[in-house]
């Protein structure tokens, strides 16, 4: 991942895992209806929101995101039915452990966008990158560069 | 625990006679204050078995190196060990009906350090009455001194002192009552600024010997993520942000299923609070999720199932 430094103009690098069934065509659907939004997001598609494991997240921010957001369908829209209830279990946890271990909550959220919310989606990454780049640059658990 | 070592002995004998493979129990460590797990297979090896208050290892996790065994293991459970074996039995690591616990009622175990503090001339024995330990030295039986003072750190908060459904050796005692530890209260209060650098300054002392992971009985997988190089879940390098990742890791894997018996503080060689993760992730579950904690035997763990009016704090 880019090490992005603290000169001036930077830009906080977002991962962004993304549920292939709802929140990556909402991302999709908000390219193609021109929706601006931050590129400070690298989306990562995975099957589904369940599939992303709590480590993903740790590791993430220790190879140098500055936030991370996992977006998943809706509770009970899940294509696999019951596959975000599962994750949203995991990362009320996980927030509150992070919060514990003293890395800011701000760059850590859990979205449920379905595919017809494009611009659902473009609010939230403009949410999420407005809140870390006014945190700054992950100190908190990240690999010297 | 008051010294049980003769009936410990009399029943290993009967097991064994019983065709019994082994049994798993304490021995004298290389002093009075210290006891090494210990594995009687003979009559030599019984005679060396102990128990009494410094038996603090919680033995179950020798369990798994004994999973082809015709015969019958025997091994001694003090309470918070019951619910380690429970945990091994949940988890489908440990065949139930190949286990013979021996039941041992604690009171508390006492804490080497601050017994080495108070008797600096060393220690032959520990045994525990009603009235606090009883520390014998070379000079001869001192009197009593109050338990609450010399416990072990987790057996301050002990959820259970006796085993339950099982043969004991004595009779059953009452849970030492000093309260729990309030260090994950303590910590949380913290500024957030302050509670990183508490944290960041007990991982930067990480050795990553893995010892935590290695006497935790809900850390029992076959391949450990932390040992596989295909995915290369995490490197090797012992940078601080590693380090993090593998503490919160570690405590995320058994979030909800530890049985707080407290193991990780006592084998980590660098003294790191690891119980307060796990106990912060126990609280959080018990909250969130209204369940019991520590995870007890015959409850689903909290990240293996779901309901549909679960909270949404921040989603």
């Amino acid at each position: 991942m880019s090490q992005v430094g603290t000169a001036a103009g930077w830009e906080p690098t977002i991962v962004a895992f993304c549920c292939n069934w709802c929140s990556y065509a909402g991302a999709d659907l908000a390219g193609i209806s021109r929706l601006a939004y931050p590129a400070s997001l690298r989306i990562i598609r995975v099957p589904c929101s369940g599939r992303v494991n709590p480590h993903f997240v740790l590791r993430a921010f220790q190879r140098g995101a500055d936030g991370v957001l996992v977006a998943g369908c809706h509770p009970g829209d899940c294509h696999y039915t019951t596959g975000n209830y599962f994750t949203r279990r995991r990362y009320l946890l996980m927030q509150r452990l992070l919060e514990y271990a003293g890395v800011n909550p701000g760059r850590f959220e859990v979205k449920w966008i379905s595919g017809s919310e494009g611009p659902k989606f473009a609010q939230a990454a403009r949410e999420i990158t407005a809140r870390v780049r006014a945190l700054g640059p992950n100190r908190e658990m990240r690999d010297e560069a | 625990m008051k010294d049980n070592t003769a009936p410990l002995r009399d029943k290993a004998r009967a097991l064994l006679a019983d065709k019994a493979a082994c049994v798993i129990g304490h021995a004298r460590d290389r002093d009075g204050l210290r006891a090494r797990p210990h594995f009687a297979k003979d009559e030599r090896g019984v005679g060396a078995l102990i128990l009494d208050a410094t038996c603090h290892h919680n033995l179950a996790k020798y369990l798994l190196d004994y999973p082809y065994l015709e015969a019958k293991v025997g091994i001694v459970l003090k309470g918070c060990d019951a619910l380690a074996l429970e945990r091994l039995v949940a988890d489908r690591r440990v065949d139930r009906a190949k286990v013979v616990p021996i039941g041992a009622p604690c009171a508390g175990m006492a804490d080497p350090v601050k017994l080495q503090a108070l008797f600096p001339g060393g220690v032959t024995a520990v045994a525990s009455g009603p009235d606090g330990f009883t520390v014998t030295t070379a000079a001869g039986r001192q009197p009593p001194a109050p338990r609450a003072g010399l416990l072990l750190e987790r057996c301050q908060a002990c959820h259970q002192a006796t085993p339950p459904d099982t043969e004991l050796l004595a009779e059953p005692v009452a849970a030492p009552t000093v309260g729990p530890a309030a260090e994950v209260a303590r910590i949380s209060a913290l500024p957030p600024a302050d509670r990183l650098s508490f944290w960041q300054g007990q991982f930067s002392r990480c050795i990553r010997c893995y010892a935590c992971r290695n006497v935790c009985p809900a850390c029992s997988c076959r391949e450990c993520v932390f040992d596989q190089f295909q995915p290369n879940w995490l490197g090797r390098r012992t940078g601080l942000a590693q380090t993090q990742v593998f503490h919160l890791t570690r405590a995320f894997h058994v979030a909800g299923r530890c049985v707080d018996c407290g193991e990780c503080d006592r084998v980590c060689p660098v003294g790191l609070p690891l119980s307060a993760l796990n106990r912060k992730l126990l609280q959080d579950a018990g909250e969130l999720f209204k369940l019991a904690e520590p995870w007890r035997p015959g409850t689903t763990e909290p990240l293996g199932t779901y309901k549909l009016d679960d909270p949404e704090e921040f989603m």
